[in-house]
Order: C-alpha cells, then structure tokens, then sequence
C-alpha cells in the first residue's frame, strides 16, 4: 500500500542523476588535463593557465556539490514522505550508500588539488581509516596507496571506483540510467552559472600559518576530532547510514526514536562545526 | 506549476550571465598568463613567464634560467596568476629572518649562512655588550645577548632602546626598511654584502649577485664608528658646517682628505686583507670584533728572519677549499702558504713564481698578494731586520701603534633622549615616539694615543668621551671617559717620529696641551681642561702620571698608567738629539742615563734632574 | 542404486563446489587484505649532514623533512613531526615552544610530550644511525 505523500515532492532524485552526470562528464573532460604525479602543478595549470579548464573545474566541483545537496534534499523528502513504502528494503539499504560514497568522492577531489591543504586531509582521511579494528590498514592502503606513494590511488577511486558505483547504484535507486531531458538541463544550466561567477579555492604548496580545516561537508568531523577519539569519524557516518537504512524497518514509535536519534547525530554535527570555526578563529 | 514553468528560463538565463562573467574572467586569465619560459633549471618555474626580461635576473651564478625566481624569492613557482605566485613572496632574500629558506636553503649556502647568523655583523655582541655596560646596565664590556634577542624584547632598557633606534640600522639582521645609509640600496642579510648597489638610471634591473665584495658595500657599515673605511681611503668625516671640510662623502656627510692607507694607495681592497672568517665568521660566536677577525700584518709581513709559511697540505678552512675549486684554482699540498692567526690560509697569497706572469714587480719580493677583485699583484715585502724594528724596549707595540699615522676622533659625545622626537624601532618595525640624538662638538683626526691591551702596545682614540642622559632630564645622569682601541686603517710605511710618541700628550693619552719635559719635572697644561677633572684635557683620557689609569671599551683595555708614561717621556728629553733608532744609547737606555748623570758620557745635554728616575731599560 | 548413487553423487559435488567457491570467496579477499597490508610505504631515510647538525646545535632545533633535529652531547636527537592524532605534520611554534599541528591543534612539548590536544601519544623517535661526519635518520611507516 502507498500511502499518500506527506507533502510537496520535489524531483530531487532525478535532478541528483543529474548533476551526477554534469560531474562525470565534465570529469572526463578534466582527466586528461590532471597529472598524479604533478597534482598541484596540474591543478595550477586548470585554474589558470588553460584556456577555459578553470570553468570546467568549477562546473565540475559545483555539480559535485550538487549532486550532494539534491541527494540530500532527495533523502530528506523521502523520509518525510515516509520512504520507506516507495523502496523495498534491499535498493533502500544499497541507497544508503549514495551519500558516503558522494562524501568519499568529493574528498578524493579535495585530496587531489595537491595543496597544503589537500596533504593535511590525505593524512587525516588515512589516520582515521587506521583506527577501523582489523581491516583499518588495508583498506588504507586499497583507497589510499601505501603511505608516501602519491596521488596515483586516489586519483583511480576518485575518477573509477566512486563515480562507478554512484551512477551504479543511482541508477538502480531510481530505475533509469540517464537522467531527463530536464534534469540535465537544470543540472547543466545552474553549475555552469555558478561556475562562471565563483572560482574554486585552490591552497598554496605549503602551510601559510593558520590551522587547516578540510572540506566544508566535513567540518562537523573535523570538529569532532578536536574532542572525541578518532573512530569517531567513521563511527558517525556509519551510524548516520545504518540510521537512515533502519528507517526501512521501523515504524511509529521506533520510527520517531531513529529520527530522533539521526536528528542529534546532525545537530552534534552542526554544533561542532561551529566549535571548529570557533576554535580556528582562535 | 507556473513557477516550475519558470524555472529552466530562469536558469538558462543565469547560465547565460555567468557565461558572460566567465569570458570576462577568461580574457583576463588569457591576458595575464603572458607567454615565455615555464622552466628554470629542469623545474616549473612559472614566475619567468612574467618576469622574462633578462634585466631582471642577476646573471651569473644565480641567473633567473638556472634558478628561476622562487629559489631566492619564495612565492608558488607554479601559480598563472600574479596574486597566488606572489603568495609568500620574500622581497629581501638573504634577510636573516628568511635566509634559511632562500640563500641558505639546502644544497646552496647553508654553511656560509650558518656562519654569518653566528657573525658579529650579525650578532653585534660586542657592540650589545659595550653599549648597556656604558649605560650602566651590566657589570663589564662582554656579554652574549644578540640583536635577534634584543630587537626581540618586548619592554627594552635604555641601552636596549638605544640600540634598537640607532646601531641596529646597520645590522645584517634588520630588513631593508629605514636601515641607514649605504645598506638601504640593496638588501640585508646576504645581499647586504653580495648585491651589488644600483648605478644610477638602472631602476628595475636586478642588482648582480656576486661573491667579490669591493669596498662601496664595506662602508654602509663600516663609515661609522671607527670610520675605518673612510680612513682607508684617505677621508675624515666632519660635523656639518665645519670649515675644514673640503669634500663630501657618498652620503653627503662632510669630510676632510687625509693620508689614506698604503694598502688602499695601492688599490688593494678591504678583502684582499680580510679572510672569510673575518668578515663571515668562522662558526663561533665571538664577543668582539678583534675576538673574529683573524688577519694580522705579520701574515703578509712576517719578520724577515722567519721561516717560509708552512705548507698547504690538507689543512685549511671548507670555505675557502671550495672558494678555490670554484674560481678553478689549485694549491699543492707542498706549496708553501700564509696563515692567519686562526690558522686559515691565505689563498691570495703565494710566492712570487707561482703566480702566472709574477716575473714584474711582484717578483721584487719573494712573496705576492693578488687582489681578489681584479687580480692585481702586490709584492710583499717581510719586515726588516733593522734597527727600527729590533729598538729595545718596543717588543710590546702592535704594528700599527708605530704606522697608523693618523685616527679619526669624536673627543666628545652627547647622547640624549628625546621625549618629544620621533624615531624608527627595529625591534617593533615602526616609528615610536621619542627619539635618541647624539650630538659631538668635536670631530678631528690625528695621532691616536698608546694603550695597554692585555701584553700588547696598541692605538686608541677617544671613543666614548660621553654624557648619557636617558630619562631626557637635560641633566647627565652618566659621564664617561673611555677610549677604544682600533686599527685606524692608516696605516704608512713610514712610521711616527719617536717625538710624536714620545713627546707628545696625545701619544700618553693625555689629550691637546703643552707637555713640558724642562728642569720643573714634567706638566701637562691642557688646551682645553675637561669640567671638573683636574689636569684633565677635554679630549684626553687620563692625567699625567695618573693614579690609576683610564678605562677602555673592553676589559684589558687601560691608558698608559703613572710608572709607563715615565718611562715614556725619560726618552722624550733625550729624542731631540738622538732621533735615530740606530742611536747607540738606545742598546742600554737606562745605562746611557745612568752613565749621563754620573759624569761618564760624553753627552753634553743637562738633562733635569727626574729624568734620572729609577734606572731601568 | 546407481540413480541414487550418481544423484548423491551430484549432490555432493554440488554441496563440495559450493564449499570451494565459498572458501574461494573467503579467502581471496583475505589474500587481497593480506598482500594490502604489506604494501606499508617504503621506509625513508633522511641523511643529516655535518651543517644540518651544526645549525641544529646553535639554533636549538632544525625542521628537515618531517623531521625536527636537535643535537645533544654530539648526537642529534631526532623526533618525527607526524602528529600521533591523526598523522598530519606538526610545525615549531617558536612563539610559545613546542609544536603544533595545524589539523586538530594538538601540541607537544619541545621533548616531544604532548601536552594538550586530541593526540594522546608523544612523538615518535626514529631510529638514527652513524655513516661517516653524517647521520641517517630511518624513517618508519609510523614515523613519517
């Protein structure tokens, strides 16, 4: 039985496909362009010393981050709506991967300008895959190359591996593997305005003096690495995910405890976020 | 569902806006990324595409093609645009501050930089130390503060205050901005010494990068003070509006000529004497300046009678291995050397036959010195065996106590504080209220007097004939009467007459006056007495037959005191007439004396009754 | 009988490959985790030569590539700037002593102790040893 939605639906799945799309065809566009080996000096090179390759930079870092909030959006309106009767729970669960694997990719991105920066998240993103009990280190070194090895690992999972499984289980998500005519257009349109106005931040080679903070969707981790032990920052995404997935067995009650307890696991996240941006204005 | 309508006109009409902020972006980035060479020496070196224009690379060793521009400046070599490359960027490279990242970066000079930081150019101990003991704020003239601690301090004393205004303006250490006179031109740090200065109308072009000093980069420091650039080349700086002033220096400070120095007459430069160590320091942090500097006269006028200089062998300072190596050189290991006191040798100087083309006047001499700036030989001539050089009773007098014909003076100094100037602060890095002046009613030249350094006879002058007033009450809350010991750099190959030791005031430290020598005993009359110092002269340092003898700028220092100025002018009243080193009384000068008073000379002199004195040398 | 026999016969190869692909998929994800987890990064080493260690006397301390430098007695005593929170550099702070990491704003004494922050470990110490007027540092996986 399909109860009625909750609400206004926004077409934020389909619109997710297609950011997804406007991302990796504007990352192949970009791959050639990239060398592993002479990241930053690569990466310089697209900001500004290519005819147009800033743009295609931007489109595709802000469709990135589109597919992230519409994936986002997409997730909140089915909760509301009561997802759980629109999907059976096996897609619903293999669903939940969409967003650490969008959150995976977009970091991988991050890590591969090659700045300062970049250096610092690679060395965090590792410590903190370490601290997984037995699997910890080869799954390091499998996402991440041995330690000292480079870009060359991160630069295949950000480009293959991720993007693969995205439109993999995207497609299976929402049973059709090209976005609409529409989406496409709305995904196109929109990261190429932004991209024209806005440039994407690009670090110096070294440290400049003032603390390091990582990608904006992870600030709310960074913070909790101020004050709470390292697992913490696979622990909570793995929470979050088996939240959301638990949502496809749970009803009334129960229902409104795992929202409630997703709800503070965000708001925590929210909170030390600001705590970080606090203590870095420190 | 009309705003849904809406939404893809809207969007393509955003897209279409950012694309025309996009191509304005775009031409722009197409317009600065200019065009020329992205590589320096094998690496990306993206900041030569701008700065193509061989103006602006120094050339030689350092050239922009070899090295690029990051190596030395800093800044992201591999950035297009201007506001990112210059991220960084290091305006003065070889400014101590950053020198370890620029000149002194691994595989350039770490070693050269390593020994500078230690230097006294940089460290300015003595300086440091002589300043607050004379302000009363340490025990003695040694100390081991730095001006990286003392432009450091957060609350300075007077002296420290004093120091960071005035003295800390020629400190390799201090950047670029608002330093004094000469140094300002270029740089600080290593370039202070290795840029050379800009010639007029060639704004723009980057200074040369070299290894060979000339002396224009010496004097920014070394014009003041001791002055002994200005000496060397014959020059004596003045107070303004003196009448003796003739010319002005390169700064516009007026100046009288004098003698210069031989060495300088003979166009030899200030490197030509001084070694690496000397004026880089050899690794070690010395106290004072004669602690470093390690070039004597006897390294290139050894006494005529001593052995040839031991062979190079392996021995040596890496600098100066690595010097040689590079200005493609070689020394056998048997061929004989000059050393410095510290035992580093002097690679300019060879014997004559091993210079290629030594057989003209250098070859008058057995050994040659050749100048490191244009090659030029100089013969170098031992110290004779004569008479003059074996007088009896003499053994203790530095080299330059008899040829430094000349010394310039600063008799009298006030220094004061301001309340109501304002002044640059090197520790804070801006202008502060207050100021400090230092005001001189005399500046002049002429002999210096004798002083006792630890076993050694050596010139002073007059260095710190001075008030301090720091709290600026008007009042002088510190006098004092110190001379400094210096090698002038006036040094000439005739010597001072033996009067002018002898029987002058000024050689015994007593100042300007008349010095009577008659039959009432010996009477200094001052010129000009100091205020309230008996028998004291305003320019001099002690009374004659003091006491207990004047105090120097360093701990060993002292003036001549009551028993040696005796001896001094027994020999005054006998010099008139016996002029001549050579002069057989002065084999057994007290027994001359003693023989003259008991009737068994033949001398006809009456000579007064004090010179017979105790009977000694 | 023998339509018994092949069928159990059947049912048995059917049950032993089974056993086989099911211990296959065991264990070439094992296999795959054991040859990951000897992929550590190639130990480095750092050379310090004789003007490292002399700045690194006078200067009290030296960063080289990941490594800070002291000398004590003639022998330089080395700790690694791997922060032991996450593994991000440390940096000197010569304004207040010690170091800092510029992630999670750990900071350790100048001997290495920490002293605040989420790191809950000091520094690491890597090995040193001598080779002629230098000395090599050898850096760990830990260490670098």
């Amino acid at each position: 039985m399909i109860e009625p939605a909750a609400g206004p639906r926004c077409r934020c799945g389909d619109l997710a496909l297609g950011f997804l799309a406007v991302t990796v065809l504007s990352g192949v566009a970009l791959a050639p362009l990239y060398r592993p080996e002479a990241a930053l000096e690569s990466v310089e090179a697209i900001e500004a010393g290519l005819p147009w390759a800033w743009l295609l930079r931007a489109v595709h870092g802000f469709a990135a981050l589109g597919f992230l909030l519409a994936t986002v959006a997409h997730l909140v309106d089915a909760v509301r709506a009561g997802g759980r009767e629109r999907l059976p729970a096996g897609p619903w669960w293999r669903s939940t991967l969409l967003l650490p694997l969008a959150v995976l990719a977009m970091l991988g991105g991050f890590v591969l300008r090659g700045d300062a920066e970049s250096l610092a998240a690679l060395a965090v993103w590792r410590g903190v895959l370490e601290t997984i009990p037995l699997l910890g280190a080869p799954l390091a070194t499998l996402l991440l190359g041995p330690p000292g090895a480079g870009f060359g690992a991160v630069t295949a999972h950000h480009a293959g591996t991720f993007s693969l499984l995205l439109w993999l289980i995207a497609a299976d998500h929402g049973r059709r593997m090209w976005p609409t005519g529409r989406s496409w257009a709305v995904a196109l349109l929109s990261s190429a305005a932004i991209a024209g106005v806005v440039p994407l931040p690009l670090g110096p080679a070294e440290p400049t003096g003032v603390g390091l903070l990582g990608p904006w969707y992870l600030l709310g981790l960074q913070g909790m690495l101020l004050d709470l032990p390292p697992a913490t920052a696979w622990l909570v995404p793995v929470f979050l995910a088996g939240g959301v997935g638990a949502l496809a067995h749970v009803q009334g009650r129960a229902r409104t405890a795992t929202l409630a307890a997703l709800g503070a696991l965000l708001a925590a996240w929210v909170g030390w976020t600001v705590r970080l941006l606090l203590a870095g204005a420190g | 569902m009309t705003v849904r309508r809406l939404v893809l006109p809207l969007l393509l009409a955003a897209a279409c806006a950012g694309l025309v902020v996009a191509a304005v972006r775009e031409s722009r980035r197409a317009a600065e990324v200019g065009e020329g060479p992205e590589r320096a020496g094998g690496r990306v070196e993206r900041c030569l595409v701008c700065h193509d224009d061989p103006d602006e690379s120094p050339g030689g060793a350092h050239a922009a093609d070899a090295l690029g521009c990051e190596a030395c400046h800093l800044g992201n070599r591999l950035a297009y645009d201007k506001r990112r490359a210059h991220a960084g960027l290091e305006r003065e490279p070889g400014a101590l501050d950053t020198v370890d990242r620029t000149c002194g970066r691994s595989g350039c000079h770490v070693r050269e930089v390593e020994r500078v930081t230690r230097s006294l150019m940089a460290t300015g101990r003595g300086l440091i130390a002589v300043d607050r003991w004379v302000f009363g704020e340490a025990p003695g003239p040694d100390g081991t503060e730095t001006f990286r601690e003392l432009l450091a301090v957060a609350r300075p004393s007077p002296a420290q205050d004093h120091l960071r205004r005035l003295c800390a303006g020629c400190h390799l250490g201090t950047r670029g901005e608002n330093r004094d006179d000469a140094v300002s031109g270029v740089g600080s740090g290593c370039a202070s010494c290795h840029a050379a200065r800009r010639a007029p109308g060639t704004a723009g072009r980057h200074e040369p990068i070299d290894a060979r000093v000339p002396d224009e980069r010496c004097r920014g420091g070394h014009s003041r003070s001791g002055r002994v650039s200005l000496s060397y080349a014959g020059l004596v700086e003045l107070r303004p509006g003196d009448p003796a002033a003739t010319t002005r220096l390169y700064d516009g400070r007026p100046a009288a000529a004098a003698e210069p120095d031989v060495h300088g007459e003979q166009g030899m430069s200030c490197v030509d004497c001084h070694t690496i160590p000397d004026v880089m320091g050899d690794g070690r942090s010395y106290a004072h300046e004669e602690a470093q500097a390690e070039a004597t006269c006897e390294g290139c006028h050894p006494p005529a009678a001593a052995a040839d200089g031991a062979p190079w062998g392996a021995a040596g300072d890496a600098l100066v291995r690595d010097l040689l190596r590079l200005r493609g050189e070689a020394r056998g290991p048997l061929e004989p050397a000059r050393w410095t006191r510290r035992g580093v040798p002097l690679w300019n100087v060879r014997p004559a036959h091993a210079f290629a083309g030594g057989d003209g006047e250098a070859a008058e001499a057995p050994w040659a010195l050749a100048g490191k700036l244009d090659g030029r030989l100089h013969p170098l001539r031992p110290t004779p065996a004569d008479a003059d050089h074996g007088l009896r009773g003499h053994e203790r007098l530095a080299c330059v106590s008899c040829h430094a014909a000349w010394a310039p003076s600063c008799a009298t100094c006030h220094t004061r504080f301001d309340a109501a100037g304002r002044q640059w602060d090197f520790g804070r890095g801006a202008e502060v209220s207050g100021a400090w002046v230092e005001e001189s009613e005399r500046f002049g030249w002429g002999p210096p007097a004798l002083a006792v350094l630890g076993d050694r006879i050596v010139p002073a002058m007059p260095g710190m004939i001075l008030t301090v007033d720091a709290a600026g009450t008007g009042r002088a809350a510190l006098e004092r009467r110190l001379f400094a010991a210096l090698d002038p750099h006036a040094t000439r190959r005739e010597s001072r007459s033996c009067a002018s030791c002898h029987a002058e005031p000024v050689a015994l430290g007593l100042g300007s006056g008349t010095l009577d020598l008659g039959p009432g005993g010996p009477r200094f009359e001052p010129a000009e007495p100091a205020a309230g110092e008996a028998g004291v002269a305003a320019d001099g340092w002690v009374a004659l037959f003091p006491s207990r003898p004047g105090e120097g700028t360093r701990a060993g220092l002292r003036s001549l005191d009551a028993a040696e100025q005796r001896r001094v002018v027994r020999v005054g009243t006998c010099v008139p007439c016996h002029g001549e080193s050579s002069d057989a009384i002065y084999g057994d000068f007290g027994g001359a004396v003693g023989a003259l008073f008991a009737g068994g000379s033949a001398c006809t002199f009456r000579a007064p009754e004090w010179v017979r004195g105790t009977a000694e040398r | 009988m023998a339509t018994v026999g092949s069928r159990s016969r059947r049912e048995f190869l059917d049950t032993a490959w089974r056993w086989v692909a099911a211990a296959g998929a065991a264990l070439a994800p094992l296999g795959v985790l054991g040859i990951l987890s000897r992929a550590g990064g190639r130990p480095r080493e750092i050379v310090l030569d004789p003007g490292i260690l002399e700045r690194a006397a006078r200067e009290g301390g030296v960063a080289v590539e990941g490594v800070y430098v002291r000398v004590r007695d003639g022998v330089p005593d080395v700790l690694s700037l791997r922060c032991r929170h996450l593994g991000c550099r440390v940096r000197p702070d010569p304004a207040r002593g010690g170091f800092e990491c510029p992630c999670h704003g750990s900071r350790y004494g100048l001997d290495g102790r920490v002293h605040s922050g989420p790191a809950r470990s000091d520094l690491l110490r890597p090995a040193v040893r001598r080779s002629g007027d230098r000395w090599i540092v050898e850096l760990g996986a830990d260490d670098d």
